[in-house]
């Protein structure tokens, strides 16, 4: 297809490829969340001019087949581990088909300068749909390697002036500080979850972060921080590392039902103003019934031997239906 | 059930006098609805909820009469006559029930539960209490008052007495089908009055089958533990447990009295996917009589050991696990008698002449 056939179907089918990459935007944000990754999105359909520029510069002589990032998402997250950990969480799921994944960390030429994130080639939806199948690239960065993105496009790229060793010395140290900053982000981040009393930060956050959507409300976080850190053996060894993903599954599945009891019970609520209906309008009060649905007898015995008040979780037992599986 | 998703959307209550019959002492009937605020209604909520937890399924027995005609009415499309139709479940509950049954509150109200239209019948009694209250002596001074109060209901730590819940999508088959319970009836027993008499209603699923159910799914489960000495105690548990004085038998209480808190959420799990009810319900050995007398050890090397469930517990016959993981089983006790097949096929007493 000549040039002037692809952008006579490419303006054809811009609004479906506009529409699409917010879409995938969407769809990697639901991915990611369920892997318990941080991210920031951003989509675009490549601009008519772009594509006309792109083809003629690179004098593509299938423009159509050649420009495969018509459609583009950008995901950021928080570290290098993140960027690995969406990779494969994008090529597991069904939702999209990963064509192909091309490595800038791994294909960059050593001692030049580059920009190191990770591009996906996908199509979505993966299967037959009613929404038209559209390929789109989705570039997955950290944050220094997004900041470097920006500022190198300026400073190397659109440059058409031959720097001298000067700017050359500090443009390197800029790179070399991209990696140092990645590198200490990730050592920091693995070594904080062996601190003490990580555990019950973790939980609050997960905790925080599925509360907020339903209820739209902050809650006490000391508050939290005290009936939290008394369960933590309601949780084992193993579930802890991807209990956060495990709530998230929860609320998923019962999102019609919680939305039910924290708009009647919740800090809004008139029952708000009841002492023993306080933990409606706590965040963990997700965890406490995601406990309750899952391992009842760990949490109550949990909940019993260190001295809180039964008082305080017949509310939540109450509300959400637990079965009588345990004496009352 | 999914109780999560009871609402409330309308109710009335009705005064009941204590004892049968209405010509001396009829029901005090409310003409209109009681007036909910949102505090209200899901502080009836929850406590229906926590009632309703113990419920069995059970289903209009056409050989009865009871009200379930008028329940049926309700459901299909008459919710607006709440009002009469609640008055007619007064009348008839108050001609029902026993001689000795004292007075409370009818409460009948529209729900939904799984988003369908639903109707709740309970019978209330009325609690007692003392409230203080901030007051002034004739000096003047500061003083806490208390008032004697007779008449409340639905206290937090109250259960609504027997409660039945009627939703229209359980109708299966043209049958009304619903959940009672009885939390005022000792065990798991719902009131012959109630369930049957007014209701004109009886329980989906027999004692005798629930019970080999629970029977066959706790051996299941028994049997899948790999400590051998964990097994055995687990065993003798659940033969004690079916052969005990016990009218009833509860999941949640086995796990409690027996398991390790460790085991206790898998094996309610288990119980669960084997249709076990999480309600407590009548104990019936009828069908698991042959499979609670003795309990029997079996090795991988063909070795049985079938003793009592008293010997387990005085210690005649024990367990433990060696460190290499295999099991010991000490049986200590005078050696009566030796019996075999085979070479060995007569039985003789050990202690003979030869």
């Amino acid at each position: 297809m000549d040039l002037g056939e692809a952008l006579k179907k490419y303006q054809e089918l811009f609004p479906i490829y506009e529409r699409g990459a917010k879409d995938i935007a969407r769809l990697v944000e639901r991915v990611a969340a369920n892997y318990g990754i941080t991210c920031r999105t951003s989509s675009r359909a490549k601009k008519l001019s772009s594509f006309r520029t792109k083809a003629i510069l690179k004098g593509y002589d299938d423009p159509w087949v050649k420009i495969t990032d018509k459609a583009g998402v950008r995901v950021v997250v928080e570290n290098p581990r993140q960027v690995d950990g969406l990779v494969d969480a994008l090529q597991a799921t069904d939702l999209i088909h990963v064509l192909d994944v091309d490595d800038k960390r791994h294909t960059i030429t050593p001692g030049k300068l580059g920009y190191s994130g990770v591009h996906l080639q996908v199509a979505a939806p993966s299967e037959e749909h009613d929404t038209p199948r559209i390929d789109c690239e989705i570039q997955i960065r950290t944050i220094a390697q997004d900041a470097w993105s920006v500022i190198s496009h300026s400073l190397l790229y659109k440059g058409h002036v031959e720097l001298p060793a000067k700017q050359k010395h500090a443009i390197y140290r800029l790179a070399a500080l991209v990696e140092l900053f990645d590198e200490e982000v990730q050592r920091v981040m693995d070594e904080v979850p062996h601190l003490p009393g990580y555990e019950v930060v973790e939980l609050i956050e997960a905790a925080e972060s599925e509360y907020l959507g339903l209820t739209h409300a902050p809650s006490n976080r000391e508050f939290s921080a005290h009936i939290l850190s008394q369960i933590q053996d309601a949780f084992s060894t193993e579930e802890r590392p991807t209990y956060a993903r495990t709530l998230n599954k929860y609320v998923g599945t019962h999102r019609e039902e919680l939305a039910l009891l924290y708009a009647d019970r919740g800090p809004d609520s008139a029952m708000a103003s009841l002492p023993n209906y306080a933990l409606f309008s706590q965040a963990e009060s997700l965890v406490l019934l995601e406990r309750l649905s899952y391992c009842p007898y760990k949490l109550i015995h949990t909940w019993d031997a260190a001295g809180l008040p039964r008082d305080m979780l017949e509310p939540l037992i109450d509300a959400a239906g637990v079965d009588s599986y345990y004496p009352e | 059930m999914h109780l999560a998703s009871l609402r409330l959307r309308e109710l009335i209550l009705h005064q009941i006098a204590s004892g049968r019959g209405n010509s001396d002492q009829p029901p005090l009937l409310s003409e209109a609805p009681t007036p909910l605020g949102d505090l209200d209604r899901i502080w009836l909520e929850d406590r229906l909820k926590r009632s309703l937890r113990r419920a069995r399924p059970v289903e209009e027995d056409p050989e009865l009469q009871g009200v379930r005609a008028i329940i049926r009415d309700n459901l299909e499309g008459h919710q607006s006559a709440l009002v009469k139709n609640s008055q007619e479940l007064a009348r008839k509950l108050q001609a029902t029930q026993q001689k000795m049954s004292p007075a409370g509150i009818l409460l009948v109200a529209n729900a939904e539960l799984r988003s369908s239209t639903s109707l709740i019948i309970a019978k209330v009694e009325l609690e007692e209490g003392i409230r203080a209250r901030e007051d002034t002596t004739e000096k003047g001074e500061a003083t806490l008052a208390v008032e004697y109060l007779r008449d409340l209901l639905f206290t937090s730590a109250a259960r609504v007495y027997k409660v039945g819940i009627f939703p229209q999508s359980d109708i299966h088959g043209g049958l009304l089908r619903g959940y009672v319970a009885d939390t005022q009836s000792r065990g798991t027993v719902v009131a012959h009055y109630f369930l049957e008499t007014y209701l004109g209603c009886k329980f989906v699923e027999r004692s005798e089958l629930l019970t080999e159910r629970f029977s066959d799914a706790a051996q299941t489960w028994i049997n899948r533990i790999d400590d051998s000495e964990k097994k055995l105690r687990y065993q003798v548990a659940l033969i004690s447990e079916l052969q005990s004085n016990k009218q009833s038998l509860s999941v949640g209480q086995f796990a409690y009295d027996h398991l390790d808190v460790d085991d206790r959420d898998e094996f309610k799990s288990e119980m669960q996917k084997s249709n076990v009810p999480a309600r407590q319900f009548e104990k019936s050995l009828d069908l698991v009589k042959g499979k609670i007398k003795k309990v029997k050890i079996e090795t991988q090397s063909d070795v049985w050991v079938v003793a009592s469930p008293e010997a387990m517990h005085n210690g005649t016959v024990s367990i433990e696990t060696t460190p290499e993981g295999q099991s010991e089983v000490r049986v200590l006790d005078r050696v009566k008698r030796v019996s075999g097949t085979g070479p060995f096929s007569h039985s003789e007493p050990v202690n003979s002449e030869d």
